[in-house]
């Protein structure tokens, strides 16, 4: 037959001490502590993800996300008679599709920060340097096009004067399907994959 | 019980289910345009129009018109442009939207830059009338592998279960001209009158 131990004859193995009123008391402050570090993080902005646009990088550095890779140049300011346009010159590649992605689509992980004022904005067009005039509706696969204009309509609340720097930001983007059999649609996250700081070209 | 028997139906029977799941369109596909296949040696034959490949050119620059008609300067080709001249009929409506995709043989899909008035895709069929005219399309060299031309009437969702041309176009000398490729506007000709322009 089997001899049961009872809980008074058992050793003792765990450190917690035996008295359930200062088992309470040990929870309770190490409930407590908990909750002040809590507080602490969040008085201090919390846990976040580390911000890639807080130090943006040098004009030429490559950024990538799961669509497209984007090396920008140089920032300059256009104004015509169809309006202003914060403009980036950058070289640019789609690789992450084997099917023309439109640049509507694309555009949206393309976003333009006007510095110091920090307004942003995102969707640009794009033009080819070395055809003006044509209009770029889709990224085609794996072409690397050098020498491309994106072109951001400046936000209505943005004057011009104020602009010092553009800084490029670069969001990752995740491709959804749509419904009604018509392939799938790429949207811009809100994670920044990089960025990159570029004077004004005096203009 | 004929044991041997059973089990020799019931592995005819697997094998037949597989086979036949094969036939199961997807969710996804029930909609897709109707395709008809063919190769740039004939006329492909679809329900709304006729399509068929003359020759294709390949060339590292191209000279055409501008949007006022003008002819421009010739436009360096980022990769290689590539010239599909095609003569097209449409059977019984006007067909004024028919995109064109050139399909390489791992599934790499380019769509026409849409930067030049005279490229086939501005034009307007009217049945019963053959108009000839090249699709062009601007294509990274090293990426042109047993391209085919898909041309389907209608785009984006007017697509559903339309008509759809999808051609090999036989291509086997892939290296591209460093002549200038003259780009055309559409003109219409009969079938008979097989020269080609200049």
């Amino acid at each position: 037959m089997v001899h049961h131990l009872s809980a008074a004859e058992r050793p003792r193995r765990s450190p917690l001490p035996a008295n359930p009123f200062a088992r309470f008391a040990l929870f309770s402050l190490i409930g407590a502590a908990g909750a002040v570090g809590l507080l602490g993080v969040a008085a201090f902005g919390g846990l976040d993800t580390h911000d890639p646009n807080a130090d943006p990088a040098d004009p030429g550095t490559e950024l990538k996300n799961d669509l497209v890779v984007v090396t920008p140049h140089e920032a300059r300011i256009q104004s015509d008679e169809l309006g202003t346009y914060l403009q980036v010159r950058v070289d640019i590649e789609m690789r992450g599709s084997n099917r023309p992605i439109p640049m509507g689509n694309v555009g949206g992980s393309l976003v333009v920060h006007a510095e110091p004022t920090g307004e942003s904005v995102k969707g640009p067009e794009i033009n080819f340097e070395r055809q003006p005039t044509g209009y770029v509706s889709h990224l085609q696969p794996h072409a690397v096009e050098e020498s491309a204009v994106l072109s951001w309509e400046i936000p209505q609340n943005l004057d011009v004067d104020d602009v010092e720097s553009l800084d490029f930001v670069l969001h990752g983007i995740e491709e959804i399907p749509t419904t009604g059999n018509r392939g799938t649609l790429w949207v811009g996250t809100k994670d920044v994959v990089g960025a990159v700081s570029l004077p004004l070209d005096g203009d | 019980m004929n044991r041997p028997l059973t089990v020799v139906v019931c592995l005819l029977l697997a094998v037949g289910i597989t086979v036949l799941q094969h036939f199961v369109v997807a969710q996804d596909k029930m909609v897709d345009p109707v395709s008809t296949s063919g190769s740039a040696e004939e006329p492909v034959v679809t329900d709304d129009f006729t399509l068929e490949i003359d020759r294709v050119d390949l060339s590292t620059s191209l000279r055409a018109t501008d949007s006022l008609g003008d002819p421009a300067e010739p436009v360096e080709a980022n990769g290689v442009w590539v010239l599909v001249w095609t003569r097209m009929t449409a059977e019984h409506t006007t067909m004024a939207n028919f995109p064109a995709e050139l399909r390489m043989k791992d599934g790499t899909t380019y769509f026409e830059p849409s930067w030049f008035p005279d490229a086939m895709e501005r034009a307007t069929l009217s049945p019963g009338l053959p108009l000839y005219g090249a699709f062009v399309f601007e294509v990274p060299e090293e990426k042109i592998d047993e391209p085919s031309l898909v041309v389907t009437h209608a785009p984006g969702f007017e697509a559903r279960l339309g008509a759809q041309a999808d051609v090999d176009l036989k291509l086997t000398d892939t290296s591209p001209s460093d002549e200038p490729a003259d780009l055309l506007p559409p003109q219409i000709r009969t079938g008979e009158d097989t020269d080609a322009p200049e």
